[in-house]
């Protein structure tokens, strides 16, 4: 399989590879696929190279500086970074990196990772497709006609395509989970005021939350192991309950945890290959030991409503200024939805902030008897670029409204909420599946995601990445991956 | 919301709104946005207060 955190801390300890030959591989690969899947904005060679030396000539030295220890992880490109310049997906407004490391990018350094790039995204986090005017769209490794999701597509498609380790992501209405899903990869929305978002450019100060992507659960609770906790610079972060040890919730036993289906809303309009690939999930774990039941969630028909009022006027608040000064630098579709921000009354704003109260309540209420819920993680597998409107039987709707109505009443609710990848549509597609838990009950969560996804066929999925990576390498110029078959990146 | 309604509610909110901008932000707000916001028009929230999550820390200045 592609090379993994997990994977890469035993390699690197034992002395099998070093930090400068995960970092050129890695190079690699990025030269060989984003001609084709365009996952990046910058790439930070020079400085990658250079840190990868120190950190392996610290290594040799007999020292580690943290669970990272040299190795390159990828973040999305609305994290601050010092060492390089953040556009947020939006037509670059300065050339200089910005004054100092969001909160979590120098935690991630400060476990010894090397910060290789910045990855695409739907300009602002304004959107679910990763089209973007400024960089370039994003493609699906599996399918280049085909969008990567968003607004975190360039962090999913890379990690798919094995142009990143592991990447961050940030999830408003489901830009995490979503991108994760539709690349075939494991992507995990906290729960609210678990991650800093301090130096993170916001799209909604009140639903916004930081995550990893990945390609394994292991690795994301390793991430989030790294990233979670209080941060005196983002108020909203809390102290506890403290935060658990998620590595160790991996591979831990689920028999006699009890599994809510909801019986409404997250059922319905789901594609009939993703409902397969999902049903077939849930009797995994039912064959696992977990105790199955159905649950019903009301009052859930103004959930995407109250989320998108709440995005509109919040969204519209961050970009007063530049609405007012540079609206030419939008693209069309986040400029429209920014001005259509500014028409939403204050008591319509806090009629939707209402209506999240009694939502809190109303999950924690159909919670209150089970671990865990779980649903799909995206009503379709991924669509085609340039698609604005979605049919599901005979069920038509736009496509933002297709991805929030599943993902979102989680952003809404602040819940900790996983996609993992739960097998292929015919067409060769990933399908992606939501556990969702109680607050600050992550390690629950990835416990019940890594029995998923462990029970899955792992050979088919090994052949099927190694047919993808190849298949777009060997459409690239110069395919230095395919010289490089047996190294640290693909085995 | 009529273009002409758009651009009322954008110029009392501080955003101007050229005519071909206003015609377009019309046309998205009534396909893609009023439906769904029409749901929190109408959902009975009784008398529930708004979730505000932000969480104010305690002071690290302590006085004398």
């Amino acid at each position: 399989m592609q090379a993994t955190i997990a994977g890469l801390q035993q390699e690197l300890a034992a002395g099998s590879t070093s930090s400068v030959q995960v970092v050129d591989e890695l190079l690699a690969r990025i030269d060989a696929t984003d001609e084709h899947v365009n996952a990046y904005v910058t790439v930070n060679r020079d400085g990658a190279r250079e840190l990868a030396h120190a950190l392996d000539d610290v290594r040799a030295a007999g020292a580690s500086v943290g669970p990272l220890h040299g190795i390159p992880i990828s973040v999305k490109d609305l994290f601050d970074t010092e060492d390089m310049v953040t556009s947020s997906g939006g037509r670059p407004s300065s050339s200089s990196p910005p004054a100092a490391d969001a909160t979590v990018v120098a935690r991630l350094r400060e476990a010894g990772a090397i910060i290789i790039g910045k990855t695409n995204m739907h300009e602002f986090a304004y959107g679910y497709t990763t089209e973007n005017p400024h960089h370039g769209d994003t493609h699906n490794p599996w399918d280049l006609g085909r969008i990567a999701g968003g607004s975190s597509g360039g962090s999913g498609a890379s990690v798919a395509v094995g142009s990143a380790i592991a990447a961050l992501g940030s999830d408003t209405g489901g830009s995490v989970r979503v991108p994760a899903s539709l690349c075939g990869i494991v992507g995990l929305k906290p729960t609210y005021g678990r991650v800093s978002r301090n130096g993170v450019f916001p799209l909604a100060w009140n639903l916004d939350h930081v995550g990893p992507m990945t390609r394994t659960v292991e690795d994301a609770a390793i991430l989030l192991s790294v990233i979670a906790g209080p941060d005196t610079a983002d108020p909203t972060t809390v102290n506890a309950p403290p935060v658990a040890d998620y590595v160790a919730a991996v591979g831990r036993d689920i028999a006699g945890l009890r599994v809510g289906v909801p019986t409404n809303h997250f059922f319905e309009g789901i594609d009939p290959e993703v409902l397969a690939g999902v049903e077939s999930a849930i009797e995994t774990l039912r064959g696992l030991g977990a105790i199955v039941s159905e649950v019903t969630i009301p009052g859930l028909e103004s959930t995407v409503g109250a989320w998108l009022t709440i995005l509109l006027v919040e969204a519209t608040s961050a970009h007063e200024d530049m609405l007012r000064e540079r609206p030419e630098d939008y693209g069309p579709d986040v400029r429209t939805f920014v001005e259509a921000g500014a028409l939403v009354p204050a008591t319509r704003y806090l009629r939707a902030q209402r209506i999240r109260r009694r939502l809190v309540d109303t999950f924690a209420a159909a919670m209150d008897g089970v671990d865990v819920i779980v649903t799909p993680a995206t009503a379709v597998a991924a669509t085609l670029l340039g698609e604005a409107v979605v049919n599901i039987g005979e069920l038509t709707e736009p496509l933002f409204r297709t991805f929030a109505r599943i993902s979102a009443p989680f952003d809404v609710v602040g819940l900790p909420a996983l996609s993992v990848p739960s097998g292929f549509t015919a067409a060769g597609l990933p399908i992606g599946f939501q556990v969702v838990g109680h607050p600050f009950h992550e390690a629950t969560v990835l416990s019940v995601g890594h029995a998923v996804v462990a029970a899955g066929d792992q050979s088919d999925i090994e052949a099927r990445d190694r047919r993808k990576v190849a298949e777009i390498s060997s459409h690239g110029k110069d395919s230095h991956f395919a010289g490089t078959p047996g190294g640290a990146l693909l085995k | 919301m009529k273009p002409d309604a758009v651009q009322q509610m954008a110029a009392h909110a501080g955003v101007p709104l050229e005519d071909d901008r206003a015609e377009t932000v019309s046309e998205t707000w009534l396909a893609f946005i009023a439906p769904d916001l029409a749901l929190v028009d109408t959902d009975d929230v009784g008398s529930e207060p708004p979730a505000m999550t932000f969480t104010v820390l305690p002071s690290k200045n302590l006085g004398v």
